[in-house]
This record gives structure tokens, C-alpha cells and sequence, in this order.
């Protein structure tokens, strides 16, 4: 370290400083990674039949919509396999939450408990990459993989080729949807800092999250506001598969990325916030 | 006849202390249940312009509503902690004791049963009243009927859950497979869907599994889609698969007692 700061050319620039340490994040992550598969090839047998329940997870939920267009032709404006795009992604997200989110946070509520966050808080990294990053279940990437491929079999059997654009803007608001989860999830958790279980308010909050396994048009308009403004569940698995069949404008798509940058921001500002009440309950 | 009361009496009073102290648990876990109310959403936007497969909006609403309430009443969620107990050892416990290891499993979740009356009754009375088409069919005898269908519905989830979960015995990850019955159920029970609005050749298929008895059968007589004239002979068979599954579950657990390996203290 100490050779390092020797060695540091005068002319730096800010951006070298800000490049470094993403390099420096990155290699972390990428530690965390092969630590959590190595954890996870301890229990082979629990990562195959995970993989399997998977796909039949995947056949009874898919089994579940089919039976809509035995008969009708469309629920809302979807037709069966516009429809399974939306089921595809609702289920790769499930996948990623179960992952990489919910063995993370419900880590967190655990520290706060028995008050081992110091541990995390003492390290020299940002507290919330740690908390938010360090394991990874990879059992589940069953899900991730089912739900993935449920959508590309869906767009394949519509015989539509989505253009370039329309592959950009899904691409970029999967990884919105994505930071919007993340973002709602940190949210409740930090919640534990002043309430001690808040397990049962993530159980909650898939039970909302089911509800974007069907396009949220087919709700009533309330609901549908709902899911669209208080909890933004609409962009996580119906935008998405929109830009995918080319339904939404790139003007559209700026917006959830917009509202994904937001969402960060406020859990950001949220957990730093929170960290102030921890109060390290052991010893 | 009284020594046996007095021990079902005994573990009842011990699960039901436990549902008391556990009640919100038991709130937040029902209240995330909502895969019945996604597809009576979803069923609802369909039946806009008229009736599906012979149900209206009204049909659709009162299925998926008593749905939830019988769902919760009916099942038991057992088989994976069994699974656990067995690969643990911590059925050892249980073995001394003067009832039959498996009435534990069976009786435990009762208790907790009524507590889900007040959580179910007031949504559905709530959109009985706003919704003169959503209706029950509330005479004595189908009421009679319903809860004859309860009792069995609940017997045959319990057993037939019980017999997967005890190959335990001889598999160690034996979860995969409690899960995989589990899916199997929600699918073929009517918990997701309505059986007689999968594809006519289907839904004969699927009348022929035990499945239906597990979930549907209550459901199809206290909503009025099925005729009283069949109540008698749909309760016999869901008996006769009772029957079937309790002497199953129990030649399993015999033949397993002899290999168990009882690890652990």
C-alpha cells in the first residue's frame, strides 16, 4: 500500500482514482463469487434437485396461464405466449432475489439481531456493498436460467425477431428492474435497524411481487396504478417483455431507468441513515 | 376409549398454545398466499364479456375466495420438517412417546385451524355483500357435506404427504420429492384453476387422481357446482383414496422404522 502511494505518478487525475476503485469493487465481487460457489459445491445434491424443481416450477406456472387461452384468444392485449414472456421474466427475477437479494439481506436482519454488523462495519469497504453483496446462492440459478429460457421459447414460438433497439432497451431495463428490486428490498431490511424481525415484511413483499406473473393490465385499474406507482412490480416483468415484443418508446424506457436511479439513491441515503441507530446489540 | 382422547386431547392443548404465540406469523403467512387471487384477477378480466367454461365473474370470485379459507383449512405442511427429523434423528424423541410418532404430525396443525376463520370469513362476507352474484350454497345439507369433505380433504393431504415424506427413510434428500407432490397438487387440485376448465380430456384425467379430494371436492359443494346427487358418491371415493393412502403411509412407515438408522443423540 505504502509502495503504492510512493509509486503514484503527480499528474493523477480524479477519474484514476474513481477507476481504481471500481476495479478494486469488481475484483471484490468477483471474490465473493467463487467464494459463494465453493460454499454451494458443498451441497451438490441440493443444487441439482433445485435445479430440477426449477423447471417443473416453471411447467406448473406455465400450466396455470395456459389454461386462460384454452379459452380465450388474449387476457388483456397478450396473447399465451406474449403472456409467458411476462412469466419467464417474473421468473427469472424470483430467481436473482432468491440468489443474490434475499441470502444477502436476510443476512442483515441476522447481523442487526445479534449485533455482528460490526464486523461489516469495521472492514475498509463500503458497508452497503458488503452487506448487500457477499453471498450468493447459486442453487437457484435454476430459476434464473428456467425463467430466462421460458422467455426466449416464448419469442421464438411468436415468430417475431425483436430489432436492435428493442433488444437495447429490454437489456437495459432488465438491469433496471433489477436495481428497483434491489433498492425496495434494502429498503425493508434497513427497516430491521429500529424494528427487530422483519423477516415476515420480506415474505410480505413477495407475496406483492407474485402478483407481476400475469401482465398488469388484466388488473383492475386501480390495481394497476398501484403496481405501476406505490410498488413498481409493472416494471420489473411487464415493461420489460413490452420492449421485448417492441411496445415500448425509448422515451418510456428513460423513465424506469430514471426510476431506478431514484430508487437507489433514496435506499442508499436510507441504509447511511439507519446506520446511524445501530446500536451493536451484543456484549 | 378415554386414555386415547385424553392423548390427542394433550397434544392439541401443546399446538394450540404454540398457534397462539406464533398468531402474527400465521397473519403474514396467509396474507402471502395471493397465487389464488392473481388467477381470480386474471379470471375476472376474462369473464368481462360473459360467462367461461360456466362461470361468471360472480362463479369466479366465490371459487377463488373460499378457495384460499378451504386451502389453508385443509392442508398441512409437515412433509419437509418430516423429512428433516428423519435424517436428523429428531425423531427419537417422538418414539417414546405413548402415541404413534405420526399422530404429531397429524394433529399438530388443528390447532392453529380456527385461528384462520377470522382472517378468511370477513373478505368473503365483505364480497358477498358487494357482490349479490358471488354466492355459496349455505343449506344444512351441503354445509353437512362440506365439512364431511374437509375432514377428508384434510385426512388424504395429510397422508398422502406423509407416505412421500417418509421415503426419507431411505433417500437423505427426500424434500425434492415432498415438493414435487406439492406442485403436483396445486396444479391438479384445483388451488390454480378450476378443474373443469382444463381441456374436457384432461380434466378426465385428472378426476381419476386423488388430487381433486384434496382441495376441490369442498370447493365444488359449497360454490353449488356440484349437484347433490353426486355428493354421496364423490365423499365414497374420497374415503376409499383415504383408505388407500392411510394403509400406504402406514406399511411405509413400518418397513422404515427397520432401516432407520436414528442418528444424532
Amino acid at each position: 500500500m505504502t509502495l503504492e502511494t510512493v509509486s503514484r505518478p503527480q499528474t493523477e487525475m480524479p477519474w484514476h482514482a474513481a477507476w481504481r476503485a471500481l476495479r478494486r469493487y469488481l475484483t471484490l465481487w468477483r471474490i465473493f463469487i467463487v467464494n459463494s460457489l465453493i460454499l454451494e459445491m458443498e451441497y451438490r445434491t441440493a443444487f441439482y434437485t433445485e435445479m430440477v424443481i426449477a423447471i417443473t416450477r416453471t411447467g406448473w406456472q406455465l400450466a396455470g396461464i395456459w389454461v386462460f387461452f384454452v379459452h380465450k384468444e388474449r387476457i388483456g392485449s397478450w396473447t399465451m405466449w406474449e403472456a409467458a414472456i411476462v412469466l419467464g421474466l417474473f421468473i427469472f427475477f424470483d430467481g436473482v432475489m432468491e440468489m443474490i437479494l434475499r441470502p444477502n439481506m436476510e443476512r442483515i436482519i441476522e447481523h442487526v439481531r445479534k449485533g455482528t454488523m460490526d464486523f461489516i462495519l469495521i472492514k475498509p469497504v463500503n458497508a452497503q456493498f458488503l452487506a448487500t453483496t457477499r453471498l450468493m446462492r447459486f442453487r437457484y440459478l435454476g430459476d434464473v436460467m428456467a425463467g430466462l429460457g421460458l422467455a426466449i421459447y416464448s419469442l421464438w414460438r411468436l415468430e417475431t425477431e425483436p430489432s436492435l433497439l428493442n433488444i437495447f432497451l429490454f437489456v437495459s431495463l432488465i438491469a433496471a428492474a433489477g436495481v428497483i428490486l434491489y433498492s425496495i428490498l434494502l429498503v425493508l431490511v434497513t427497516l430491521s435497524f429500529w424494528f427487530v424481525n422483519v423477516t415476515n415484511i420480506l415474505e410480505l413483499s413477495w407475496s406483492v411481487y407474485s402478483a407481476g406473473r400475469i401482465p398488469v393490465d388484466v388488473y383492475p385499474r386501480w390495481l394497476r396504478m398501484f403496481l405501476t406507482f406505490i410498488i413498481p412490480i409493472a416494471f420489473i416483468t411487464t415493461v420489460p417483455a413490452e420492449a421485448l415484443l417492441g411496445r415500448v418508446t425509448p422515451r418510456f424506457a428513460s423513465i424506469s431507468l430514471l426510476l431506478a436511479a431514484v430508487a437507489l439513491l433514496v435506499s442508499s441515503l436510507f441504509w447511511n441513515y439507519a446506520l446511524r441507530y445501530y446500536t451493536s446489540a451484543s456484549s | 376409549m378415554r386414555w386415547l382422547w385424553r392423548k390427542i386431547w394433550a397434544i392439541l392443548a401443546v399446538y394450540w398454545a404454540y398457534s397462539l404465540e406464533y398468531r402474527i406469523v400465521i397473519l403474514i403467512w396467509v396474507l402471502a398466499t395471493n397465487v389464488p387471487l392473481v388467477m381470480m384477477a386474471a379470471w375476472v378480466s376474462i369473464s368481462a364479456s360473459g360467462p367461461v367454461g360456466g362461470f361468471s365473474q360472480g362463479d369466479f370470485i366465490a371459487y377463488y375466495m373460499a378457495n384460499m379459507l378451504v386451502m389453508h383449512l385443509v392442508s398441512t405442511w409437515h412433509g419437509w420438517e418430516l423429512t428433516h427429523h428423519i435424517r436428523l434423528g429428531e425423531l427419537n424423541p417422538l418414539l417414546l412417546k405413548p402415541f404413534h410418532p405420526l399422530w404429531h404430525y397429524g394433529l399438530r396443525a388443528l390447532p392453529a385451524k380456527p385461528l384462520r376463520l377470522p382472517i378468511f370469513l370477513p373478505p368473503i362476507l365483505l364480497v358477498m355483500w358487494l357482490r349479490p352474484d358471488v354466492q355459496y350454497n349455505l343449506s344444512p345439507a351441503a354445509l353437512l357435506a362440506f365439512l364431511a369433505s374437509l375432514a377428508l380433504a384434510y385426512g388424504l393431504t395429510f397422508s398422502m404427504q406423509t407416505a412421500i415424506a417418509l421415503l426419507a427413510f431411505w433417500i437423505s434428500h427426500a424434500e425434492p420429492l415432498v415438493t414435487f407432490w406439492y406442485q403436483l397438487r396445486i396444479l391438479f387440485s384445483g388451488y390454480l384453476v378450476p378443474l373443469s376448465l382444463f381441456p374436457p380430456a384432461l380434466t378426465e384425467v385428472i378426476l381419476w387422481l386423488p388430487f381433486r379430494f384434496t382441495l376441490s371436492l369442498p370447493l365444488e359443494i359449497i360454490t353449488g357446482k356440484l349437484p347433490p346427487s353426486e355428493w354421496g358418491a364423490a365423499l365414497l371415493v374420497a374415503l376409499a383414496w383415504n383408505v388407500v393412502f392411510f394403509v400406504v403411509m402406514e406399511i411405509i412407515w413400518q418397513r422404515g422404522l427397520r432401516v432407520y438408522a436414528a442418528y444424532g443423540a
